[in-house]
């Protein structure tokens, strides 16, 4: 569905230096935003792609939805090369970025989707099965008549996924869907990129900075930094690999600054120590009675590593050579 | 290549129902905007109505009708240009701010799906107000069919230069104050004052880079002896106008980077 064989994109930048001849004749370099990346993506396939901010993801999705034309390499997406065919590509694509809201904030959604309609030359009658189908599907046939911004944040973002599923795109570009969100919202959000995929088998490709939505909704996970992918991997070998680690979060009665602890430990603070583990290493009972000895335990907590922390971790080993 | 034109004129027109019932959502704001469009136009011609009364009914050769027909034309393109393709003053902040992804994520025409995205409610008001003056001005429907012909040609113009004068922003940057005196303080102004008034030199800029005389003054002329050369001529003017502004467009898509800003429709 996707393929993508030495893609490469890089940016000329004006550099200004001090002074008025720095001013005037700015110095231009080059910066490589994607550098050398190839993957496939097969049909019904749900990807993660993530990386910290400035990795290149935006980049590439810019690149295979042909909003941007790469430097060199091949990009092939639903059988069409998107620098040469943006417009047929549009048919078979759909994009959700982020909180860019593809409905008229004024106008019930069931507006949007009329003029979706023409936007995708879809017949009267045929959009009208569709719409029928699609809000049945996410039970909102009641919400599509309210104008948009009287909408609740998770009732806007499933009438945005609404909207994108109108044409029956083939493939599903999600970038950071559920920024902003709650978590109650989020989970709607995830449940619905879920539906679309079984119900209707659409290619999903999706960027996060969120791990939760990797680890919920896809089935495999791509992490690029600096341009690089450093990282092609089945969601269920990562979890195995990184998602076991967690930070501990200990609460003490009082403080213990000043206590030595015979542990690693990440951090330090008043009444709350946190500590690095590997879950599927040691049990949590063990941690509760080693730390049982600095002091009275008065809360504890085991939450996941940080996405930035996974990458930085994977990114030091690669470094490292590992 | 037939079905789709049939397919992008369709959307122009889902496009411009979305913008008007949006605009609508704020039925008192929608009114109040027009009604005071329609009284900022008419301060002008109470003005020339003033003038006209103390040089009875004539100033060297201009009559009040020269006048009528000199609100009518102009006010008339400004408010359809403004009104129906809002878009178009928003390009040089699209491009700056990165903002065209939205529209290259989509298969209609670029330039058609940017131009109907927004609407500037109070050019309803121009709309409205040139086309009362078409119908007083008018001694027979032809007369105001030739109007509404060369309102539909000067807001063909009014669209291209805009247009092209927005485009600029791929290179300079932030145009807006440029945009703004180009086509209020001079394309507007040179299209609001008799032809009569205007020296060899203020008439050659006319002609050429701000093109108020093939957008309103040649017609004018033509309202009281039709004249095919003259008529030829702005139609040849037109279509050079419309090939700069197709070429400016085409360069801004080439050279667009994108950005990674957030909006809302609206």
């Amino acid at each position: 569905m996707i393929e993508i064989d030495n893609l490469n994109k890089t940016f000329v930048k004006q550099i200004r230096k001090k002074g008025f001849k720095g001013f005037l004749f700015p110095e231009k370099k080059e910066f490589t935003a994607v550098n050398n990346i190839s993957f496939n993506v097969k049909k019904g396939e749900i990807i993660g792609f993530v990386g910290p901010n400035g990795a290149g993801k935006s980049t590439t999705i810019k690149m295979l939805t042909g909003i941007i034309h790469p430097t060199s390499g091949k990009v092939t997406v639903a059988g069409l090369d998107p620098s040469k065919d943006r417009k047929k590509l549009a048919y078979k694509i759909g994009c959700m970025f982020g909180q860019k809201s593809g409905l008229w904030m004024h106008l019930p959604a069931i507006d949007t989707y009329m003029l979706l309609g023409a936007m995708y030359d879809i017949e009267k009658e045929e959009l009208e099965k569709r719409i029928d189908k699609l809000v049945k599907e996410f039970g909102i046939e009641e919400i599509v008549k309210i104008p948009v911004r009287k909408l609740s944040l998770g009732q806007r973002m499933i009438c945005e996924i609404v909207a994108i599923m109108l044409h029956n795109p083939e493939i599903l570009f999600l970038d950071e869907p559920t920024i902003g969100l709650d978590i109650m919202v989020k989970e709607k959000v995830r449940k619905a990129i879920l539906d679309v995929n079984e119900k209707f088998g659409t290619t999903i490709f999706l960027t996060s900075h969120d791990l939760g939505d990797i680890e919920k909704v896809c089935d495999r996970i791509i992490i690029i930094d600096g341009g690089r992918i450093i990282k092609d991997e089945n969601i269920e070998e990562l979890k195995h690999e990184y998602l076991s680690e967690k930070f501990v979060e200990i609460i003490y009665d009082e403080n213990i600054e000043n206590v030595e602890f015979d542990y690693s430990i990440v951090s330090k603070e008043e009444n709350k120590v946190i500590i690095k583990v590997d879950v599927s290493k040691i049990k949590m009972s063990e941690i509760l009675e080693k730390f049982m000895k600095y002091g009275n335990i008065i809360d504890i907590e085991a939450l996941p590593l940080p996405l930035e922390e996974v990458i930085y971790d994977i990114y030091t080993r690669v470094e490292g050579g590992e | 290549m037939l079905t789709e034109a049939r397919n992008t004129f369709n959307f122009v027109i889902k496009s411009l129902i979305c913008n008007i019932k949006s605009s609508m959502e704020y039925k008192k704001s929608f009114i109040l905007q027009t009604v005071f469009m329609m009284i900022n136009n008419g301060f002008f011609l109470i003005f020339w109505l003033v003038v006209f009364g103390i040089n009875n009914g004539n100033i060297s050769g201009i009559t009040m009708d020269d006048i009528l027909y000199l609100w009518s034309i102009p006010v008339i393109s400004w408010g359809a240009a403004h009104f129906f393709f809002g878009g178009i003053t928003e390009i040089n902040r699209y491009i700056i701010n990165g903002e065209l992804d939205t529209y290259l994520l989509q298969p209609k025409n670029m330039f058609f799906n940017v131009a109907t995205s927004r609407c500037d409610v109070g050019a309803f008001g121009d709309l409205l107000y040139g086309t009362i003056l078409g119908i007083i001005v008018s001694n027979s429907i032809f007369d105001f069919i030739q109007i509404l012909i060369y309102s539909a040609i000067a807001t063909i113009i009014t669209v291209a230069i805009t247009v092209s004068v927005r485009c600029l922003a791929i290179w300079f940057g932030d145009v807006e104050n440029l945009a703004h005196v180009y086509e209020q303080s001079l394309f507007a102004t040179l299209t609001n004052y008799p032809e009569a008034v205007f020296g060899k030199g203020i008439k050659f800029i006319m002609y050429t880079i701000v093109p108020a005389m093939y957008a309103v003054h040649l017609p004018i002329r033509l309202m009281g002896k039709f004249d095919i050369k003259i008529f030829l001529l702005i139609i040849l003017a037109t279509i050079i106008f419309v090939l700069i502004a197709k070429m400016l467009f085409s360069i801004v898509l080439k050279k667009y980077e994108s950005g990674n800003n957030i909006a809302l429709k609206s």
